[in-house]
């Protein structure tokens, strides 16, 4: 376990900030504009132009050999901001327990395919 | 039943995001258990965005717009991704023969992460709120 420098630690943490914040600001109102339609904009240019930041050019460092993807920000900063907002923490434990489970057994599921 | 819905939309769009979205891209985005580059992708950076529309949007119409995973209105919202880096996180621990070693080797990158996010998800909804209340 090998901490980054400071600067690269910065670095990580701006765009691990930058996903969740575009996320709670932008998504919801190109919903409301655009209905679902607005929604797979969203998709594709929130998430997409933020991997190439975070994942292309690599704003947030892989300090291992375990890949941390950048979902992993959207799900703690949208946990966040929804629980500032007035959402109780403790209705959405079942929903978090859900997305442990399937990251075994999607993870596992994948092991199995060698590439 | 609303549990199996929702450990069935994380369950796909983790295992998309995480088989093929480094495909669509380049070998520098997926890296192996070992640390390996593997495969060599077609569109380069510009694979990101088309991984994005083609997997992102559906997955998300299906988890967050028909709402399969069922986050309801009065409950912290759990966003897809969080489903989706779990299973990148237990495919390289299952994938490694490191074992546990490979995922404490990743623990500063999930620290530093979690940490951006909070900040994050903070400074959305402080800013959010002032620019609705004008």
């Amino acid at each position: 376990m090998t901490f980054p420098s400071l600067q690269v630690a910065i670095a990580t943490i701006v765009g691990a900030a930058i996903f969740p914040f575009l996320l709670w600001i932008i998504w919801g109102k190109l919903v409301e504009n655009f209905g679902a339609f607005g929604g797979w904009i969203a998709a594709g240019f929130i998430v997409g132009t933020t991997w190439a930041l975070n994942h292309w050019v690599g704003l947030i460092h892989q300090s291992g050999t375990d890949w941390i993807d950048m979902g992993l920000a959207a799900g703690v900063g949208m946990l966040v901001a929804s629980t500032l907002n007035g959402g109780k923490l403790s209705k959405a434990l079942p929903v978090i327990l859900a997305a442990l489970v399937a990251g075994v057994l999607g993870g596992l599921v994948l092991s199995f395919y060698a590439y | 039943m609303k549990f199996l819905r929702a450990v069935l939309g994380f369950f796909i769009a983790g295992v998309f995001v995480m088989a093929v979205w480094g495909k669509m891209a380049d070998g520098t985005a997926l890296v192996g258990a070992e640390g390996a580059k593997v495969g060599v992708g077609a569109f380069s950076i510009f694979g990101g965005w088309i991984a994005a529309f083609v997997i992102i949007s559906p997955m998300w119409f299906m988890n967050h717009f028909l709402g399969m995973i069922p986050n309801t209105a009065d409950a912290s919202f759990v966003d897809q991704g969080l489903g989706i880096a779990l299973v990148g996180i237990f495919r390289d621990i299952f994938r490694s023969t490191a074992g546990v070693d490979t995922f404490m080797s990743s623990v500063p990158t999930i620290l530093l992460v979690v940490v951006g996010a909070a900040i994050g998800g903070y400074l959305a909804f402080i800013v959010r709120r002032d620019m609705e209340a004008k």
